[in-house]
């Protein structure tokens, strides 16, 4: 009996095992599981197969050879101080403004939002020649204007203070969105009954409020030094001119000699991923020990604002000096260099002298409109193709009891650890060897685009799929329908504010990258970021502030359109 | 008096732009010293408003706070004291209790920020001898996160009672605790608040909570308070239909005045009733009449031929009954009219049955007809 039941399964085993594994089902969750183990994992391996291998064999040559460079310990000492100082100065500007903004009856608290968003979309290149048209010795606005008080030449923003500030401006956006949602979720009456305990504010602030949302601070504190280490803008407008050199620098640096440095670049990309990593993994490892802190009780507050009394027109000035700095400063010199056929310091002669010949020659010139295309193309397509494999991986990772999802989501999630110009280093290892042409084209753009922004996707993709209750699917599948059309006539349509909202992120992202793009394109490939990049190593300053202006415009509609449609933009904690 | 309010206003936006919805509307009241009083009221009556107003956590538009003889707001004399200047005990409906300490520091809390310095030594007398009180004293060493709903809720307390408050503000205490503890919980308050001889306000939607707990019973409806009194007066006397059918549930019947010599008789659709009351009121006004479910004698017909309709006696028929354990209810049809009558659970009429109910005059309340 026993041998016939044996035979029996045997025979109807294999057929059926063909059946489901041809399934569209299979098909479908199949190649998202290898799109994504493929883009995670294949980049770091030749890393570190690039880094620790030559022709000869194992090396640690590479190593060696980076680390032997004069004034190393300076450049890992300069990293760190870049990163500390910029995060201290975003964690504290962004907290303070997201108390006043949730939590008290600050005036102006329309400003805030404009000022929240408007660095958070102006490309960081951009950013930075807008701190130099304003603060550089020579012709820095703000330094001639403060030179008949505090003599010639006041400050300089080629300088590691310059970074920090610039850097830190450009950072305190996130930490704002951050924390404005830590504070929005905080029981207000956990404040006010210490004021009913006799609290005066600062001692409220101190001992109940700060406590209560350290989780959140800490995460704001890990993802913003991370940033600060990746940053590549900064450090290169301002650092490089005057030898202040930190990781991602230097990682440029060895690829633009000739011949370039691979090994000694991986060598550093390799150091800085081993930093990051920390970061990453310390920020991964709070998510769970946040738990014990939550004060979110699922009750609809209706908090009332605390009075601020006669501190309510100085913190109204903070604001104030802070929209200044971070948003009209910037953004207003940036329209003015873009009105001057040749750059000099704001005047009335200069203003008079406007003229908008720049946008006529970058509407016309072929680099730009080809530049503007590839944005596109790569914005749009990248975005897309994210978003989709992200929705399915995110219904593995939610839905199903598959042993090993927890390893997809921490797979499409590695990449934040992964510095732009790391992974742009991990992609030429990977394709320069590669016998298919991916170098050279479009495609390895996309690919940089597409394993980078992964993180995001599946933050977006996995939240809103735990919101779908699993009953809508079931249901589905009770009336019938197969899993392909529960997933797309259920799943994604209710998906799809979430999708939308990640797709609008991701263009955005996208649209300034540029550490990445730095390192892989090849000329005919050309993105927005980086045709500013080349003209200002061109010193076409003011045409490239015409550019400037109307990518920052392209992204202030998308933001605008994305409004109107509906869509939240919420920041992950990314 | 230990707490006066007089003509208390606040508006908040409403949903539109510019327009202004009246929260608390001129609402005037006073406790005296020792006593718990409660303003009760559907959501969005003005209830919390009128609680946190006093707390200083909203600032009203108009009006006087007054608590021991120390005015907190005024709006002719343009007083404001801050709430954290007010010195007042407050428990909060989410407890509020800071996660990041533990039992004795979230207690201790007050005693270390609060303008008088007190030494180690007494701040650990007074923490201890207020935890003691509401049985927590084996609990002070224990993460405030890792406390039943029930040990929070004293928690909150026994952080409201160290200072040693001239009043204590309670909102909604009882509401996030489970049916069994919330009992428990009321009978544990209400003997503290005797015992310490504290004076209180306490807000809540629950009537049963109300009447079990206070002295006096405010309430409360679109910011203005409709009734004030003993809970009995309010149970027994509702001025309004709206304190009659949010006190308890009750039978209200429109009717019209018929008859008044010595007592008025009032006509209704389902039958007169005799009933005396201390308001003026005259031959064929229109009128309201409450009868609570357990006021409503109910046995069925016993076959004798039904003489002439009386006052007070009407017959119907049993549509359904429920039994709810201490009592059964019966749905009982007068004509095109339906009653609920409450009874002892050894009375239990089958449905379809015709019955004899008798209403007595004393428990019909005559209220204002329908606005």
């Amino acid at each position: 009996m026993a041998e016939i039941a044996a035979a029996e399964t045997a025979t109807t085993w294999l057929p059926r095992l063909r059946r489901r594994i041809f399934r569209l089902e299979f098909l479908i969750l199949g190649l998202a599981v290898i799109a994504v183990g493929y883009l995670a994992v294949v980049p770091l391996l030749y890393l570190l197969w690039g880094t620790f291998f030559d022709a000869t064999g194992p090396t640690l040559r590479f190593f060696q050879e980076a680390y032997s460079e004069v004034g190393l310990l300076n450049m890992i000492g300069t990293s760190l101080i870049f990163a500390i100082g910029s995060t201290t100065i975003s964690l504290v500007v962004g907290t303070l403004l997201a108390y006043l903004n949730v939590r008290t009856d600050v005036p102006l608290r329309i400003v805030f939002f404009a000022a929240a968003l408007v660095p958070l979309i102006i490309p960081g290149i951009l950013y930075t020649i807008s701190w130099i048209f304003l603060l550089s010795p020579r012709i820095g606005l703000l330094n001639r204007l403060a030179e008949p008080i505090l003599g010639p030449r006041p400050w300089d923003i080629f300088s590691l203070p310059g970074m920090i500030l610039v850097e830190g401006l450009h950072l305190s956006p996130i930490v704002f969105l951050l924390m404005v949602a830590a504070f929005r979720s905080m029981d207000p009456s956990l404040e006010e009954s210490a004021l009913m305990s006799g609290a005066r504010i600062p001692t409220m602030f101190r001992r109940i409020t700060l406590p209560l949302v350290r989780p959140a601070l800490l995460s704001a504190l890990l993802v913003m030094a991370v940033r600060g280490l990746e940053s590549f803008e900064v450090p290169a407008l301002l650092g490089i001119p005057t030898g202040i050199w930190v990781f991602t620098s230097r990682i440029w640096r060895a690829l633009d000699d000739f011949p370039p440095g691979f090994g000694v670049a991986g060598a550093y990309a390799f150091s800085l991923l081993a930093i990051t990593s920390i970061g990453v993994f310390l920020h991964s490892r709070m998510g769970n020990r946040g738990r014990r802190f939550q004060t979110v009780t699922g009750k609809g507050f209706r908090p009332r604002r605390l009075e601020l009394g006669r501190a309510r027109w100085p913190a109204a000035a903070l604001v104030l000096v802070y929209f200044f700095l971070a948003v009209v400063l910037p953004l207003g010199i940036l329209i003015y260099a873009s009105t001057q056929r040749f750059y000099s310091v704001p005047s009335p002669e200069s203003i008079g002298r406007a003229t908008l010949d720049n946008y006529g020659y970058i509407l016309g010139l072929g680099q730009a409109q080809r530049a503007l295309w590839n944005s596109l193309v790569l914005g749009l397509g990248s975005a897309t193709a994210v978003m989709l494999i992200m929705a399915v991986i995110a219904w593995i990772v939610v839905r199903t009891r598959v042993s090993g999802r927890w390893l997809l989501d921490s797979l499409a999630s590695l990449p934040l650890a992964v510095p732009g110009l790391v992974m742009g280093v991990s992609l030429l290892f990977v394709y320069l060897r590669f016998p298919l042409p991916v170098y050279g084209t479009l495609l390895i753009l996309f690919i940089a685009y597409l394993t980078r922004y992964m993180p995001y996707g599946i933050r977006y993709a996995s939240t809103s799929m735990y919101q779908i209750a699993a009953e809508l699917e079931e249901s589905a599948q009770a009336s019938g329908a197969s899993w392909w059309q529960s997933f797309r006539r259920i799943v994604l349509p209710l998906l799809m504010p979430g999708l939308l909202a990640g797709w609008i992120y991701i263009v955005m992202v996208s649209f300034r990258e540029l550490s990445s793009s730095i390192l892989l394109y090849t000329p005919g490939n050309e993105v927005l970021s980086i045709v500013i990049w080349e003209q200002w190593q061109n010193g076409q300053f003011t045409q490239l502030a015409a550019l400037g202006v109307i990518m920052v415009a392209i992204l202030l509609s998308l933001v605008v359109i994305a409004y109107k449609l509906g869509a939240r933009i919420g920041l992950r904690s990314a | 008096m230990l707490l006066t309010i007089e003509g208390l206003t606040k508006a908040f936006p409403g949903s539109r732009k510019g327009e202004r919805v009246l929260a608390v509307d001129g609402v005037s009241l006073s406790v005296e010293e020792g006593k718990m009083f409660t303003l009760l009221g559907p959501s969005g009556c003005g209830k919390t408003t009128t609680l946190r107003s006093i707390a200083g956590l909203e600032r009203p538009d108009a009006g006087e706070i007054t608590v021991a003889g120390r005015v907190f707001f005024s709006s002719q004399k343009r007083t404001w004291v801050p709430p954290n200047e007010r010195g007042l005990g407050m428990v909060f409906q989410s407890y509020a209790i800071w996660p990041h300490m533990d039992v004795f520091k979230n207690v201790a809390f007050p005693l270390l920020v609060g303008r008088k310095k007190l030494d180690r030594e007494e701040i650990q007398r007074r923490v201890d001898r207020v935890l003691d009180v509401v049985r927590l004293g084996d609990l002070a060493g224990r993460q405030a996160t890792d406390l039943s709903g029930g040990q929070q809720q004293r928690l909150a307390l026994a952080r409201a009672l160290v200072m040693e408050p001239p009043l204590l503000l309670l909102d909604e205490p009882l509401s996030n605790l489970d049916a069994k503890l919330r009992e428990e919980m009321r009978f544990e308050l209400k003997r503290l608040q005797r015992d310490l001889g504290i004076t209180a306000v306490y807000v809540t939607h629950d009537q049963s909570e109300a009447l079990a707990m206070s002295n006096v019973v405010a309430v409360m409806r679109d910011g203005k308070i409709e009734q004030q009194g003993r809970p009995r007066e309010i149970y027994d006397r509702p001025a309004t239909r709206f304190v009659a059918s949010f006190i308890g549930s009750t039978n209200l019947f429109e009717g019209r005045v018929s008859g008044r010599n010595g007592e008025y008789e009032v006509t209704t659709p389902a039958g007169t009733v005799r009933t005396p009351s201390e308001q003026d009121l005259s031959l064929g006004d229109d009128v309201t009449i409450s009868i609570r479910p357990e006021h409503i004698g109910i046995e069925p017909e016993d076959g004798t031929a039904a003489g002439p309709p009386q006052p007070g006696v009407w017959r119907g028929t049993v549509a359904t009954r429920a039994f709810i354990g201490e009592a059964v209810d019966h749905l009982v049809e007068v004509g095109d009219i339906r009653l609920r009558v409450r009874s002892n659970p050894r009375i239990s009429i089958p449905e379809g049955t015709s019955v004899v109910l008798t209403i007595l005059g004393e428990h019909c309340t005559v209220l204002p007809a329908r606005e």
